[in-house]
C-alpha cells in the first residue's frame, strides 16, 4: 500500500471494500431487511412513479452484477457498459425483428452478455492491476465502435419500438403494474442470489483470491478459472439488467454501450459501498434518484457527481453500507 | 494510392502523434513516480487551452505568453490537487486514486462545459505561424510544422532530464526506493508533488498548442484521455521512452487507418493495445 | 399522500374535469419544450425554444379562455432513453397535450413512437431526420422547421446552378450525416455532377488535416462538410489553414446554421453558403420576432428556436379555435391552416406531418462587408420555395400517403 508496489504485482484491489463477510457472523438481521426491503418494493408505486422504480431496480441489478467483480474478486472492470449495453441490444433486436416472448428475450439478452463476459475475461484474466483494467476499457470501446457500425444496432437511433410482449403467455408487459411486479421479483431473487453467493463457499473463495493471488494458488486454488468464472457471472448478471431494461423502456441505444454507463455503475457501487450486498441497492437508488431529481441542473448534475466522487473516495471509502454496516457492527 | 498523397498522410499522423507523445509524457510520468492512473489528465489538457483563451479573452494576453503561463498556472493547481487530495491516499489502495483523479476531471469538465456551454471557442493562430510551405505533396501549414518542432523538442529535454540530470536520478530513485531517497536527505513529498505539477503542466502545454487548430472545448480532453492510455501502455506504463515512441506511432497508424478505413481512426488504438498487452505483458519499453 | 385521499382527488378532478368550460384536458393547456439544454446541440435549440415557447404564449396572454396555458421543459440530454422516460412521465403523470423541440434525431424518433401511442401531439423542431414524414410518419407529429431532404437537397440544386462540377464530401459518421450525403448524391446524378471522393469521421473528430489533403488531391471543385457545430467549425478552420479559400475549391455547409457562422468569425467563414429556415431580416414580422428574442435572451434567434415559437403559437391557435385539445382534433384543424407568423410567411402542414414553407439560401459575409449589427454576417442568396425544397409527396414513404 506504499508507493512501492507495484503495478503488476499479485493483489488485486485487496482493501477496497471495508466490510469483510465472514460465515461465523452473525446474519440474522438480513431477513428482517428482505423483508422490509420487499415490503416497501410493494408499497412504493403507490408513491412514486413506476416506471422510475422500475428504473432504480435494474440499475440495482446492473451494479449487484459489478459489484460481484469489484468487491468480491478485487477486480476493476471500466468496461462493464458492454455486458450491459450486449444484454440490451440482444433483448431489443430479438424482440424487435423475430418477436420472441419477453422470457425469451430476457434470456437471449443474458445469453450474449455472458458470452461477451467470457471473451472478455479470457483477455483480461492474463494479466493483473491497471493493465486488467486498461483491457476491460479497450475491449469496451471496441464493442461501442462495433454496435456503432454494425448494421443491426440503428446508430444512433438505437432499436426503438421494442414490443414488451406477453410474459408466458398470460401476463401482459404492458400493463405498467404487471411489469413491476416482474420486475421487482427478478430484483429481489438477483439480491438474494447475491447475498447466498456472498456467504457461500465460492464467495470465499473470491475473497481468498482478492485477498492474496499467490496464497490462493498455493492452496490449490485454480485462479484462473475461478476470475474467469466471477466474470462470466457479473457480465451475465449486468446483461439480465440491460435486457429488462431494453424490455421496460422498449429501447436500446448507444448510451447503453458507452464509457460514461461503465463510469456510473462504478460510482454506485463506490457510493454505495464496496464489497457490501446491500451498497450496489442502495448506491443506485441514490444515483438514479439524484439523476432524476437534478435533470434539470444539466451539466451540473455531472459536476456534483463528479464532487460526490471525490468526496467519498477522500473521506467515504466504505460507502452509504459500509458505514452503516461499521455503526451497526453487522454486516450489510 | 501514390506515395505521394501517402506520405502527406504519414507528415499528418506525425503532427498529430505530437500530441499524443506531449499527453503520454506526462501520464507517464506521473504514474512512473506516484503509481497514480491520473484520470484528470485531459481535464488538465483542457484547461491549458481553457487558460490560453481566457488568457486572450479576458486579459489581452496571446499566445506566446500563453504558452508559458498556462501550463505554470496548471502545473501550480497540479501541485495543489497532489498535496491536497491525492497525498491523503498514499496509504490506501491505488484504485482511490485514480477514482479521485476521475470524479476531479468530471468536476472540471462539467464546471466549465456549465460556464461556457460546449460549442467550444476558437482561437485563433497567431499570425507569425499563419500561412504555409507548399512541399509538392503538401501544403504543409507553418502552426503545424511548429508544433512538431516544438513537442520533439520538449520530449527530447524532458527525456535528457529524466535520464542524464540529478534531478532525474532522484527522481527514478524515488521510484524504486522511496524511503531510502528520503533518508539521504532529500524531500521526496516536495519531489513528488512538483513531478505532478511538472505532469499537469505539459498536459496543459500540449492543450495550447492545440487550441489554435483544435478549438477550445470543455469535453476536448474526453476522447483524447481513453487514447493517450492507451498509448502508455503500449510503452509501458512508466517509461519515457515508450510514451514518446508509443504517441509519436500512434499518430502514425492513426494517420494510416484514416486512409483505409477513416471511421476505425479513433478505435485502432486499441486493438492495437490489447494485441501489445497480449504479447509483451509490461507494454514494450515498460519495466514490470 | 394516502389512499384515501387520492381517490378523492381522482374523483374530483375527474368530475371538475367534465365540468370544465371546454374539452381540454385538465383543465389545463401543457405544454413541455423537450430539447438539448447544455449539450452540443443546445445553442440551436435548448434555453431560445424554450424562449420560443414562452413568447408564444404570451401572445395568448397565457390562456385559451379562461384555461390557463402551462409550460414545462426539459432536458433529455440527446439520450433516446431520458427522452423517453421524460415524455412518458409528462404525459403519464403530469398531463403534457404537447411535447416540442425534441432537438435531435434519435430523441425524436423514439418520442414519435410514444405520442402515437398514447395519443397526443408532437410537433418537431430541432431534429433534422426527414424520416419523421417518412417511413415513421404518425399522424400525431408534425416536423415543423427543416429536414435533411429539404437542407441537402436545396443546398446541392444551388450549387449544381452555380457550376459545381466535381464533389468531395467529408461527412459525419452519423444517420444525420449520411442522410444529407445521400441526400445531395441524389440530385448531383441527376444533375450529371461527379462525386469523386467521400470519406467519414466520428463525432468529435479532432483533426481533419487528412481528410482535407485527400479532398484536395481528388481534383473536386466543391468540398461538402457534412456536419455541423464544433465539428464544423474545426473542419473550416482547418481547411483554410491548408489553404483551401475563395473559388478554386467552394466549402458547403449543408447542415449548419447562423450559430456556426459566428463562432467562425467573418475571416474563416467567408463565402460559406448554407440553408436556413428562417432569415431574421427577411420582413418587419421576423425583424420583430428577433427583437424579442433578444430582449429576453440577447440572442438571435436559431431556426429551430424561431420553429419552436411558430409551432406553439399556431397549436394554441388552433386549440383557440376549437376550444378543446384532442390530439387528432387539433393535429386535423392544423392540416388546413395556413401559417403565417415571424418565423415564416407561409407555411402548410402536409398529410405526411410536414410543414412545408419557404427555405433560404444564405452565404456568409466577409470581415470588410458592412453590417447594420454584429449579428448581420449573412446574406440572402435565393429563396427555395417549400415545393422544390421538400420531398414531394409522391416520393414519400408514409404510409398515411400512400
Amino acid at each position: 500500500m506504499s508507493n512501492t508496489t507495484q503495478i503488476g504485482d499479485s493483489t488485486n484491489v485487496s482493501t477496497v471494500g471495508s466490510t469483510r463477510p465472514e460465515t461465523n457472523e452473525s446474519r440474522s438481521h438480513f431477513v428482517w431487511i428482505f423483508l422490509a426491503l420487499a415490503a416497501l418494493v410493494a408499497v412504493l408505486p403507490a408513491f412514486a412513479y413506476p416506471l422510475f422504480l422500475m428504473k432504480v431496480m435494474c440499475f440495482a441489478i446492473f451494479a449487484i452484477g459489478f459489484n460481484l467483480l469489484l468487491g468480491y474478486c478485487g477486480l476493476l472492470s471500466l468496461g462493464h457498459a458492454a455486458f450491459f449495453g450486449a444484454g440490451g441490444y440482444t433483448a431489443a433486436f430479438v424482440a424487435v425483428k423475430w418477436g420472441f416472448p419477453p422470457e425469451l428475450v430476457v434470456l437471449c439478452g443474458v445469453i450474449a452478455s455472458t458470452l461477451v463476459g467470457a471473451a472478455f475475461g479470457l483477455l483480461a484474466i492474463r494479466r493483473h492491476g491497471i493493465y486488467l483494467t486498461m483491457i476491460t476499457l479497450g475491449l469496451a470501446q471496441m464493442v461501442y465502435f462495433i454496435v456503432f457500425q454494425s448494421p443491426y444496432s440503428g446508430a444512433e437511433d438505437g432499436i426503438q419500438g421494442v414490443p414488451r410482449g406477453v410474459l408466458f403467455g398470460h401476463a401482459d408487459l404492458r400493463n405498467d403494474m404487471t411489469l413491476y411486479f416482474v420486475v421487482s421479483v427478478v430484483f429481489m431473487v438477483v439480491l438474494l442470489a447475491s447475498y447466498r453467493l456472498t456467504y457461500s463457499p465460492f464467495g470465499q473463495v473470491l475473497r481468498a483470491v482478492r485477498d492474496s493471488e499467490s496464497r490462493a494458488t498455493s492452496l490449490g486454488l485454480n485462479v484462473r478459472a475461478i476470475k474467469l468464472t466471477v466474470f462470466t457471472i457479473s457480465a451475465a448478471v449486468s446483461g439480465l439488467a440491460g435486457a429488462m431494461k431494453a424490455v421496460i423502456f422498449q429501447i436500446a441505444t448507444l448510451v447503453d454501450v458507452h464509457l460514461t454507463t461503465s463510469g456510473e455503475v462504478l460510482l454506485m457501487t463506490l457510493i454505495g459501498g464496496v464489497g457490501t450486498v446491500l451498497g450496489p441497492v442502495v448506491g443506485a437508488a441514490v444515483l438514479v434518484t439524484s439523476q432524476n431529481y437534478l435533470a434539470g441542473f444539466g451539466q451540473w448534475v455531472t459536476f456534483i457527481q463528479g464532487f460526490i466522487f471525490v468526496v467519498s473516495v477522500l473521506a467515504f471509502r466504505e460507502g452509504i453500507v459500509g458505514l452503516l454496516a461499521r455503526l451497526w457492527r453487522r454486516p450489510l | 494510392m501514390s506515395v505521394q498523397v501517402l506520405a502527406g498522410q504519414l507528415l499528418i499522423g506525425l503532427i498529430n502523434g505530437s500530441f499524443y507523445a506531449l499527453l503520454s509524457l506526462g501520464l507517464a510520468i506521473i504514474f512512473g513516480l506516484l503509481n497514480i492512473v491520473n484520470f484528470a489528465h485531459g481535464a488538465l489538457y483542457m484547461l491549458g487551452g481553457m487558460f490560453a483563451w481566457m488568457l486572450l479573452e479576458y486579459a489581452g494576453i496571446g499566445y506566446w505568453w500563453a504558452l508559458i503561463l498556462a501550463p505554470l498556472i496548471v502545473g501550480a493547481l497540479g501541485v495543489v490537487l497532489e498535496r491536497g487530495l491525492l497525498a491523503r491516499l498514499q496509504q490506501v489502495d491505488h484504485i482511490y486514486g485514480l477514482l479521485l483523479t476521475f470524479g476531479v476531471a468530471l468536476m472540471l469538465q462539467s464546471f466549465f462545459q456549465g460556464i461556457y456551454g460546449s460549442a467550444g471557442m476558437t482561437y485563433a493562430i497567431p499570425s507569425e505561424l499563419r500561412g504555409g510551405w507548399n512541399l509538392g505533396f503538401v501544403f504543409l501549414p507553418k502552426y503545424r510544422a511548429w508544433i512538431i518542432v516544438l513537442s520533439l523538442a520538449i520530449c527530447i529535454g524532458v527525456w535528457y532530464a529524466i535520464e542524464k540530470s540529478r534531478l532525474g536520478s532522484y527522481l527514478r530513485a524515488t521510484t524504486e526506493n522511496p524511503q531510502l531517497v528520503e533518508s539521504f536527505g532529500i524531500n521526496v513529498q516536495a519531489l513528488i508533488a512538483l513531478t505532478f505539477g511538472a505532469g499537469a503542466g505539459l498536459a496543459a502545454l500540449a492543450g495550447v498548442l492545440a487550441a489554435p487548430v483544435y478549438s477550445v472545448s470543455p469535453q476536448m480532453g474526453v476522447e483524447l484521455l481513453t487514447v493517450v492510455f492507451a498509448v502508455v501502455v503500449i510503452g509501458g506504463m512508466g517509461s519515457v521512452l515508450g510514451a514518446i515512441l508509443g504517441g509519436f506511432s500512434l499518430g502514425i497508424i492513426e494517420g494510416l487507418t484514416k486512409v483505409f478505413y477513416p471511421e476505425a481512426s479513433s478505435v485502432v488504438i486499441f486493438l492495437v493495445m490489447i494485441l501489445v498487452i497480449m504479447m509483451r505483458p509490461a507494454g514494450l519499453f515498460g519495466k514490470f | 399522500m394516502r389512499p384515501r385521499t387520492l381517490l378523492a382527488a381522482v374523483v374530483l378532478s375527474t368530475a371538475l374535469a367534465t365540468t370544465a368550460s371546454a374539452d381540454i384536458s385538465g383543465n389545463v393547456v401543457k405544454i413541455g419544450v423537450l430539447t438539448d439544454m447544455s449539450g452540443p446541440f443546445s445553442h440551436q435549440t435548448g434555453p431560445g425554444s424554450v424562449t420560443g415557447a414562452e413568447l408564444a404564449i404570451t401572445e395568448f396572454g397565457g390562456k385559451i379562455g379562461d384555461v390557463p396555458v402551462e409550460l414545462v421543459y426539459a432536458d433529455h440530454q440527446n439520450k433516446p432513453d431520458v427522452a423517453v422516460n421524460l415524455a412518458r412521465q409528462w404525459i403519464d403523470v403530469d398531463g403534457v397535450d404537447l411535447i416540442v423541440d425534441l432537438a435531435s434525431s434519435a430523441v425524436a424518433l423514439a418520442v414519435q413512437d410514444i405520442v402515437k401511442e398514447k395519443n397526443r401531439v408532437v410537433i418537431f423542431s430541432g431534429p433534422g431526420t426527414d424520416r419523421l414524414t417518412n417511413d415513421a410518419c404518425s399522424p400525431n407529429g408534425i416536423h415543423w422547421t427543416y429536414d435533411t431532404y429539404a437542407t441537402g437537397h436545396s443546398m446541392a440544386q444551388a450549387i449544381i446552378e452555380s457550376g459545381g462540377k466535381k464533389w468531395f464530401f467529408i461527412g459525419n459518421d452519423s444517420a444525420f450525416g449520411r442522410s444529407i450525403v445521400e441526400v445531395m448524391s441524389g440530385a448531383i446524378a441527376k444533375a450529371s455532377g461527379e462525386v469523386v471522393g467521400e470519406v467519414w469521421h466520428p463525432t468529435g473528430a479532432n483533426d481533419y488535416s487528412s481528410f482535407i489533403m485527400q479532398a484536395q488531391a481528388s481534383g473536386a471543385d466543391v468540398l461538402v462538410l457534412a456536419n455541423s457545430g464544433t465539428d464544423f467549425v474545426r473542419a473550416v478552420k482547418q481547411a483554410r489553414e491548408f489553404g483551401i479559400e475563395g473559388d478554386t475549391m467552394r466549402l458547403v455547409g449543408p447542415a449548419i446554421s447562423m450559430a456556426d457562422i459566428l463562432a467562425l468569425g467573418p475571416e474563416d467563414a467567408q463565402g460559406l453558403h448554407y440553408i436556413d429556415a428562417f432569415y431574421w431580416n427577411l420582413n418587419d414580422k421576423t425583424r420583430q420576432l428577433t427583437e424579442d428574442f433578444r430582449e429576453k435572451r440577447n440572442v438571435v434567434p436559431a431556426q429551430a428556436q424561431a420553429g419552436v415559437y411558430s409551432a406553439v403559437r399556431s397549436y394554441l391557435s388552433a386549440v383557440d379555435e376549437l376550444r378543446a385539445d384532442d390530439a387528432q382534433a387539433v393535429m386535423e384543424k392544423l392540416r388546413h391552416t395556413d401559417i403565417s407568423d415571424g418565423f415564416t410567411p407561409s407555411g402548410k402542414v402536409r398529410a405526411d406531418g410536414r410543414m412545408v414553407h419557404d427555405m433560404y439560401l444564405m452565404r456568409a459575409k466577409g470581415p470588410e462587408a458592412t453590417k447594420t449589427s454584429e449579428w448581420d454576417v449573412v446574406d440572402l442568396v435565393a429563396t427555395v420555395s417549400g415545393e422544390n425544397a421538400y420531398r414531394p409527396l409522391a416520393e414519400s414513404g408514409c404510409a398515411l400517403v400512400k
